[in-house]
């Protein structure tokens, strides 16, 4: 082998990412930075290159593979032999049969039928599928105390065969193969598609040696070769290469079927190949981009190499440090990395950054706006508030934090989310998970998004304090009166009068309840009429001083930790 | 040297980047060819004029709108597993797909031509366009706020000229190694902030089949440059045009 070094420079975010993800896989103790978009790295980092890739896969997504939770109930199962089942319950009984479902499920899965022909052993797997069976569950507890002693004799039944299954995964072959097979159908075939070991009609069984082969050997047989003679080009590093037949059709949403739909390039005439080096460094695409459940991130950092690496990987580790996969740890990581960038002497110019997001199989850009930036970072706490704040609407879960955070990419106000969480809060409180400090903030958060979208001059906390100030105190004058049961109607009366911006509305309720608590109109309700989104949030803040606590103030702190 | 300053206004538009074939991924401002097709489009030119170019500007937002997309192969038959739309014997896929697109962008862009005697000529055709003008795709219009024929002058700075209100700028890769201009945003501890490209300027067509089956390539002239907002310090030279806008002429 020619032992010239090789070079990868930053381009495009795919290509950006393919890098970053050669570089988690090879290690990067084993490139050098020679310029701040630029590495090197010896031809022999390729030596064993299918090895390192798997295995970065399944070391670094491990605790989301189906594999890791066939292996992981090992520990459970010692804890209830060594007590002697003592502690096995009606419970725990309904999670093992969940988990022997599960088991039977994968096993008998494809994926892992194909692994099992790659392993080395003499178990018959599937065999052990059809004795799996669940066991009957008791109705209640006390059913199962009566028979308790028959159920753990079932289950110990039941453990010799899964610890036979948990043996022969957890075997270093099993863990190899499996979890190889898991990782290209769960996390690889986000990137890529179609070729090597995802190619249907794949003759190479072995996935190691299948992906060796397509990728790895034609990258260092292309290093090896003589390449006077070639005339075409890399469209990705210039080199030069012998023919046109590698294109970017297997990555994910990017290339065309090159023979059939021509009518996508200048004149039908393709000119968009790769070199296989270039192919191979493709592959490595989902080692960069971090993935959880379907969705990926990633970070595209151009300016500094290092610190586009850094970035993404403090991201990944915070996203799969956290178990639950729903929106909220993607964003919030998100924006906390951001935020810790912010705080970092505020290295990076956040403008530039550009987020690839993937989704529902489409890659989405976001290079955040520079102001709906500033907006993230100025109302950290306002938002880190409402991380956990929801409310149910139409039998949907609605997070307020998502909300809020999808709203500022959109460049959208939050007055109609204002509006839904006064709505709810007065007409079903019980499913309400926020109190009245959360629409304060989310408020002042839409203050700022205002003002950033132009028009607003007024100090932002301090309109919407005066104007909770007002409806809290109106309130109390309600409640001295006895009259509190009035306050529900008003509200419903005030809430329309916002949506449609009816100030007349708004004026004819409001007066009318100053004239009955016998006192005079705040300066701070006459001071915004007249003035657009000011009297909204006013009309808003108002309105939440006005409901806040009704359904009494010490059930006020219970409720904002629900769900 | 004389050129042509444009100012312009688009309200949406896709400057497309040339890998992103399904999800239409845009450029932040209109790479060089885009500009310099549009203007051999507008004067009618049928070969290469060497012209410089300098992009600045800014966009609002960006939003993803989805497109109908055909897609067909040049005289392939049509198939009816295939194809959705039958044109006579031909088929054609048709299909949607996504595409990014800048909203109200507002541009600045100078244009010399090497050779001067073409500048009034240019001027004209952006005085009396002979057809709707457009940026990007052919239904991103143009409308054109202002043609101003200037002189560019290279100017030793004695005072700092900062980038027009949050405009942004293709400034050449060098400029910015060389510290030239400072990166608006620009902190201690980073060498050099924003987004780099390589753009494409011009092409020259190369064919790499034989005469009886030509097989057409654009070989295309990339240029490094740097998307950011910048400062041009003093005591650096500079492309001044008289109104005092800087201009990064590639």
């Amino acid at each position: 082998m020619k032992s010239d070094k090789i070079r990868l420079t930053l381009g495009d975010w795919q290509w950006n990412a393919s890098v970053i993800g050669f570089i988690n896989i090879v290690g990067e103790e084993n490139v050098c930075h020679i310029e701040a978009d630029t590495v090197e790295f010896w031809p022999e980092a390729l030596d064993g290159f299918e090895n390192k890739y798997f295995a970065y896969f399944i070391n670094t997504y491990e605790k989301t593979l189906s594999w890791y939770k066939i292996v992981n109930f090992q520990d459970r199962l010692n804890t209830y032999e060594e007590n002697n089942f003592e502690e096995f319950d009606l419970k725990a009984l309904e999670f093992l049969n969940v988990y022997i479902k599960d088991v039977k499920r994968y096993i008998k899965s494809n994926s892992y039928k194909a692994a099992y022909e790659l392993i080395d052993s003499e178990v018959e797997l599937l065999s052990f599928e059809k004795q799996l069976i669940t066991i009957k569950e008791p109705k209640n507890q006390q059913r199962f105390d009566v028979d308790k002693s028959e159920i753990v004799n079932e289950v110990k039944r039941r453990f010799l065969l899964l610890q036979q299954i948990i043996n022969y995964c957890a075997s270093s072959e099993g863990r190899r193969y499996i979890g190889a097979k898991n990782a290209i159908y769960n996390i690889i075939n986000n990137a890529w598609n179609g070729v090597s070991f995802l190619n249907s009609q794949t003759k190479e069984k072995n996935i190691y040696s299948d992906y060796k082969s397509y990728f790895v050997d034609t990258a260092t047989g292309y290093l090896q070769s003589e390449k006077g003679k070639y005339k075409y080009n890399c469209f990705v590093c210039d080199a030069p290469i012998k023919d046109m037949s590698n294109d970017l059709s297997f990555l994910n949403a990017t290339g065309f079927d090159v023979a059939r739909k021509s009518s996508h390039v200048w004149n039908f005439q393709n000119d968009i190949t790769i070199c296989p080096l270039c192919k191979l460094i493709y592959s490595c695409l989902p080692a960069g981009i971090i993935y959880t459940y379907n969705r990926g991130i990633y970070i595209n950092q151009t300016i500094k190499l290092k610190d586009a690496v850094r970035i993404n990987n403090k991201i990944k580790s915070r996203i799969l440090r956290s178990q639950d996969g729903s929106m909220r740890p993607i964003y919030h990581a998100l924006v906390s990395v951001l935020h810790e960038q912010e705080n970092d002497s505020a290295k990076y110019e956040l403008a530039d950054v550009q987020v690839v997001r993937y989704e529902n199989e489409s890659y989405r850009f976001n290079i955040l706006a520079k102001p709906m930036l500033q907006i993230i970072v100025n109302s950290k706490k306002e938002l880190d508030s409402l991380i956990r704040v929801n409310f149910i609407e139409n039998g949907r879960n609605i997070n307020v934090y998502d909300e809020v955070i999808g709203r500022i990419f959109n460049n959208q106000n939050l007055f109609t989310l204002i509006h839904k969480m006064l709505y709810g809060k007065l007409s079903d409180a019980s499913k309400c998970y926020f109190n009245g400090s959360h629409v304060r903030n989310v408020l002042i958060i839409n203050q700022l998004i205002c003002s950033r979208l132009g028009g607003m001059k007024m100090d932002n906390t301090y309109l919407v304090k005066k104007s909770r100030e007002a409806g809290e105190s109106l309130r109390n004058k309600y409640f001295n009166k006895d009259s509190n049961h009035k306050l529900a109607g008003i509200c419903y009366r005030l809430l329309n009068a916002l949506k449609t911006t009816n100030e007349n509305m708004f004026m004819d309720v409001t007066l009318n309840c100053y004239l009955y608590v016998n006192s005079q109109v705040p300066k701070v309700i006459t001071d915004a009429l007249g003035r657009g989104k000011d009297f909204s949030t006013m009309g808003y803040a108002f309105v939440s001083g006005l409901i806040d606590g009704q359904d009494g103030s010490g059930n006020k702190e219970k409720k904002a930790e629900g769900e | 040297m004389k050129a042509i300053r444009l100012r312009l206004w688009q309200d949406m538009v896709n400057y497309k980047k040339p890998t992103s074939f399904q999800l239409k991924e845009t450029y932040p401002l209109p790479p060089y060819s885009t500009i310099i097709g549009m203007v051999h489009s507008l004067c009618g030119y049928e070969e290469y004029k060497s012209m410089k170019v300098s992009v600045q500007g800014k966009y609002f937002s960006k939003v993803n709108d989805l497109y109908t997309r055909y897609e067909f192969k040049n005289a392939m038959k049509y198939e009816l597993a295939r194809h959705q739309i039958q044109v006579g014997e031909y088929g054609i896929c048709q299909g949607v797909a996504t595409a990014e697109l800048l909203v109200d962008v507002e541009l600045l862009i100078h244009i010399a031509p090497e050779d001067q005697t073409l500048v009034d000529e240019i001027y004209d055709a952006f005085i009396r366009p002979r057809e709707y003008p457009s940026l990007g795709r052919r239904e991103d219009i143009l409308t054109i706020e202002e043609v101003k024929l200037v002189t560019l002058t290279e100017t030793e700075l004695e005072q700092q000229i900062k980038s027009l209100d949050g405009y942004y700028a293709y400034i050449p890769y060098e400029m910015v190694r060389d510290e030239r201009v400072n990166l608006t945003n620009n902190v201690t501890g980073v060498t050099y902030t924003g987004t780099r490209y390589k753009l494409t300027k011009n092409y020259e067509l190369v064919n790499y089949g034989s005469k009886k089956v030509p097989k057409l390539f654009r070989r295309w002239n990339k240029v490094d440059v740097v998307y950011a907002s910048v400062t041009a310090l003093a005591e650096e030279t500079f492309m001044i045009d008289e109104d005092n806008f800087v201009a990064f002429m590639v």
